[in-house]
């Protein structure tokens, strides 16, 4: 299993508004139709990670997307009360530093609340860091 | 509540005027906020959707409304609405993203994210080639940049 390093979420929103930064920012559908890109975020949110890994190909925009998404749906590990859990979270739905924990999984109380509301009060940009692989095979 | 019977002309980008009760309008969180701050007049201009997608939309908030409003036998209900917004989604690409842009410019987020799930499961089964013509994008790739993306996402491409 291989763990990429990841090297901070790019920019999604262009700040300047001119029609120029709208089309680098949205995607042309029709004549005069612009899909924005965090509605394309979310259509990619619901596409398998297979799927996405093929679609890396189809431009840079949509491989940046595309890294960008899979943090977002990527375990990460947490210390909640002094204890390490693996966790998965709901990145999309984050609102003020506050994520939903989908999933958790902790070695020592598997039971613990599943779907406690926590605080991000630090992001280290490397997972690999805190990755301890199962000394099962050699 | 009487204001249950109140009706409000929602105003297509053709000056089309759709009347609705207001609990439908209400689905609308754009309008249900315009109610909210005291915005009192019963004719509302939607200027950024046209007839057709308007009616669409209106057709899938009625829908929802009359099927929130039965009370008892909720699973049947349930499985009722469910089919309806597989028939309902079961449009034209073109179609599905106004449909899509609508709902979000109108934040009706049921709709909302039966759209995406649909766009979601037509794509992904897509070549990026055909990704790329549905979205109308350019590939940036050099030939030789895309045979290196292609190289490291190789078991995605596997039949």
């Amino acid at each position: 299993m291989s763990v990429e390093l990841f090297h901070g979420v790019p920019s999604l929103v262009d700040e300047s508004d001119d029609e120029e930064a709208m089309e680098r920012n949205a995607f042309r559908i029709g004549a005069e139709e612009y899909l924005p890109e965090d509605l394309l975020v979310d259509i990619l949110s619901k596409v398998p990670l297979a799927s996405l890994a093929r679609f890396r190909s189809v431009s840079k925009r949509w491989k940046a997307l595309i890294n960008y998404l899979r943090f977002k749906k990527s375990s990460q590990i947490m210390l909640i009360d002094s204890r390490v859990y693996l966790v998965s979270i709901n990145f999309l739905g984050a609102q003020d530093n506050v994520v939903n924990i989908t999933s958790q999984f902790s070695l020592k109380d598997p039971l613990s609340n599943s779907s406690k509301e926590v605080n991000i009060r630090e992001v280290f940009h490397c997972l690999a860091c805190c990755y301890a692989p199962p000394k099962t095979i050699d | 509540m009487s204001e249950s019977n109140k009706k409000i002309s929602l105003i297509s980008s053709e000056g089309e005027a759709f009347e609705v009760s207001e609990a439908v309008a209400r689905e609308f969180e754009i309008v249900a906020h315009m109610l909210e701050d005291g915005c009192s007049g019963s004719s509302i201009p939607i200027t950024t959707v046209d007839s057709n997608i308007l009616g669409k939309v209106i057709e899938y908030c009625t829908k929802h409304v009359e099927v929130g409003n039965v009370e008892g036998n909720s699973e049947k209900a349930e499985k009722d609405l469910e089919e309806f917004d597989k028939r309902f989604i079961a449009v034209e690409m073109n179609t599905l993203f106004s449909l899509i842009l609508a709902a979000n410019y109108l934040n009706v987020k049921g709709l909302l994210n039966i759209g995406c799930q649909k766009v979601a499961d037509t794509i992904k089964d897509m070549k990026p080639e055909e990704v790329r013509s549905i979205f109308n994008i350019e590939n940036d790739y050099t030939p030789a940049e895309e045979e290196v993306v292609r190289k490291e996402n190789e078991w995605a491409f596997q039949p």
